[in-house]
């Protein structure tokens, strides 16, 4: 068997982690007490890919391999109290007393070392259960205090303690136009910087692009966390759902570094997903293999702001779900690659890799988002994401040219150093992604 | 009771949170400081029970201690904003832009051991790779011979995705507009409008064009020969 972990941390990544379980329990027929669904006499799509994703306990009830942390007690409380309460063991939901206030160096340093040993010893009892494992699945958020500090904390312990395992993020990235607090540059700075080395390979969100595609996309006026979480499980589903259900074509975790990093530090590939559809809309569109992959390259459909036609791809993997067939994936793939604005880096090998997993996806109970035959989750390594990164620098600029609130994170025993150590590190990341674009060969078919 | 699901917007910051009613306003403010910035006794807080209206009210007391967040009845998905009251403080600094950015030189890039420059470098990728150069210098020297051979007026055709398109060569030579002036370009204008532009590039007029007739493309793009102008309507002729 290949177990995979799933970390939850901070609250973000709890919410996401809540959302991700309650979509992964109806696509396998599990319901929130852990056991099946009525009718069924084992879990949906084939017992050793669900095996990865929850383990049994005699009794025929199942139960997720994942762990919740958080350093406040009240998203926590709410899983222990929720619909969910009987699906997890008390032991995979961790809750400290005090906050993290917003602060990296709280998480990382002070708070959230107060209860690493126990986080640590409970995934160490998680691991000892699996025959093979492959390795870990982090969600978290890049600007709060808890899923920066102690997220970054307890990947660095991981590498210490699991050595070559692989550790995949999904990370809330701060949205461009707003901050949710007036320190998120710095966490998410110091964070990147911390990870940097720890993480295989990165998969962020920004809330903003999710945000203006439930509006878009699902017509919801007024997004809130849980319309924005439900929309992020289902791109985390897509991209789990190979390790999930038998007979897909990638099954390994490890898989995604092979085919999409190039170099280790270049690991935050954009992903993009289609169809996101309302309900009232679904019926009016038109939802063929080339029409979704195609929505795939629109901006529209992106995880993260950026303008991949001002960049070059190292590396794209297209992950088909549900109804699809291969010759039309091949049909479009090929008109995808013909794309004049689909630039590859032309000195590294480079490839468009193809996965297809049968399940269709799953809507959840109570989501706008319409029910599909069929979907696809594009992971696109590409030197655009750049942007996201120039985006945070200059924020961090802003404020640390003023100091502005550095003794917050002084005060909590961090070193100032820390901060310039981490921006020039984020510097050089700018460089390497500029790096990876020059060298092309000059475009002969230009025509201006 | 359980938290209440409220917006905290500022200046500075905007974002969805978690209150609970049993806070004291004292504790709102100290979670409202590491939030906006803004310290305890400069915060104005303004209380929004539709985040979209423009409707509010100031919460405020005499003794923050004593009043409860439940006093106050707010409701899930209500706003509050923070102002600051002082005019000096870093949040209000932090509003004007001036930024001081981070200067990175391509010295200390270079010296960094795990970088893409680096691992360019040791592997021979890219401009690294001796076969690099080399292509480069074979397709300049390409390009300059088909440049000898082609003069201002010579008829000529272009096929590619978009077809055969005839025209006649305006302009030959560098831009510095496009790429710096870094290569030659080949200047057309199409017997037809199925050009890019109308001889202007970057508002500097490259060649004498009629509108949307002309295009600046590579020399290897371009084939220079008896290209007659085509009569739209011989192929169809011939098709029926």
């Amino acid at each position: 068997m290949r177990e995979v972990i799933s970390i939850n941390v901070g609250q973000a990544g709890c919410q996401i982690g809540n959302a991700c379980w309650e979509l992964y329990s109806q696509e396998h027929g599990i319901n929130p007490d852990g056991y099946l669904q009525e009718g069924l006499d084992r879990p949906k799509g084939g017992e050793e890919g669900f095996s990865t994703f929850f383990s049994e306990t005699g009794s025929g009830k199942y139960v997720p391999r994942a762990l919740y942390v958080d350093l406040e007690p009240n998203v926590i409380d709410e899983v222990r109290t929720g619909v969910y309460k009987d699906l997890f063991h008390p032991e995979q939901l961790i809750a400290g007393k005090e906050d993290a206030a917003n602060n990296y160096a709280r998480g990382h340093y002070t708070v959230g070392r107060e209860i690493l040993d126990d986080v640590l010893d409970r995934i160490r009892r998680m691991s000892d259960q699996c025959d093979g494992l492959q390795g870990f699945l982090f969600t978290h958020s890049l600007g709060g205090g808890t899923g920066s500090g102690l997220g970054s904390l307890l990947l660095e312990q991981l590498s210490l303690d699991y050595g070559k395992k692989s550790k995949l993020e999904f990370a809330v990235y701060p949205a461009p136009q707003v901050s949710t607090s007036v320190v998120e540059p710095y966490n998410t700075v110091l964070t990147t910087h911390t990870t940097l080395e720890h993480a295989d390979c990165t998969f962020m969100v920004d809330n903003e692009a999710i945000y203006d595609m439930c509006r878009r996309n699902l017509d919801i006026s007024r997004p809130n966390f849980s319309s924005l979480n439900n929309l992020i499980a289902q791109v985390v589903s897509s991209v789990t759902a190979s390790l999930r259900f038998d007979g897909s074509l990638n099954v390994d975790l490890n898989e995604f570094q092979t085919n999409l990093v190039p170099y280790p530090r270049i690991h935050f590939p954009l992903v993009s997903y289609a169809p996101v559809f309302s309900k009232t809309r679904a019926n009016h569109e038109a939802n063929s293999v080339s029409e979704i992959t195609q929505s795939c390259f629109e901006p529209g459909n992106q995880m993260v702001k950026c303008d991949p036609r001002s960049g070059k791809y190292m590396a794209t993997c297209l992950l088909y779900r549900g109804d699809v067939v291969t010759r039309d994936v091949q049909t479009a793939v090929a008109q995808a690659k013909s794309k004049k604005t689909v630039q590859l880096v032309d000195w590294c090998p480079t490839g468009f890799k193809i996965g297809i997993c049968y399940q269709p996806p799953t809507a959840i109970i109570g989501s706008e988002l319409a029910s599909a035959s069929r979907a696809v989750c594009m992971l696109s390594n590409t030197t655009a994401i750049a942007e996201a990164w120039r985006r945070i620098d200059r924020k961090f600029d802003l404020m640390y040219s003023k100091r502005a609130f550095v003794h917050w994170y002084v005060g909590e025993g961090m070193e100032e150093g820390e901060f310039t150590e981490a921006r020039e590190d984020l510097a050089a990341l700018e460089r390497d992604y500029i790096e990876v674009g020059t060298d092309s060969f000059p475009e002969e078919e230009e025509e201006y | 009771m359980s938290d209440i699901n409220i917006f905290i917007t500022s200046d500075l910051t905007s974002s969805e949170r978690r209150i609970s009613p049993q806070w004291n306003l004292r504790y709102l403010k100290e979670k409202l400081r590491t939030i906006t910035g803004i310290e305890p006794d400069s915060q104005i807080i303004k209380y929004f029970p539709n985040q979209y209206s423009n409707e509010f009210n100031e919460i405020k007391s005499d003794n923050d201690e004593e009043l409860l967040l439940s006093q106050l009845n707010l409701k899930s998905m209500s706003r509050i904003h923070v102002e600051d009251l002082n005019p000096d403080s870093i949040s209000h600094q932090l509003s004007n832009d001036n930024v001081k950015e981070y200067k990175y030189t391509e010295e200390e890039y270079k010296t960094r051991s795990n970088s893409v420059l680096n691992w360019k470098q040791s592997n021979k990728l890219g401009r690294f790779d001796p076969e690099y150069e080399e292509i480069l210098r074979q397709t300049q020297l390409e390009n300059e011979e088909k440049i000898s051979k082609m003069s201002i007026g010579d008829r000529c055709r272009i096929i590619n995705i978009e077809g055969e398109r005839r025209g006649c060569i305006k302009f030959i030579g560098r831009i510095e507009y496009l790429d710096k002036g870094e290569n030659y370009w080949i200047g057309i204008e199409f017997d037809e409008p199925v050009g890019k532009n109308s001889g202007y590039m970057g508002g500097k007029k490259l060649f004498d064009c009629k509108p949307n007739h002309g295009s600046v493309v590579k020399p290897k793009q371009v084939e220079v020969g008896d290209f007659p102008e085509l009569d739209p309507f011989d192929d169809d002729d011939e098709e029926l």
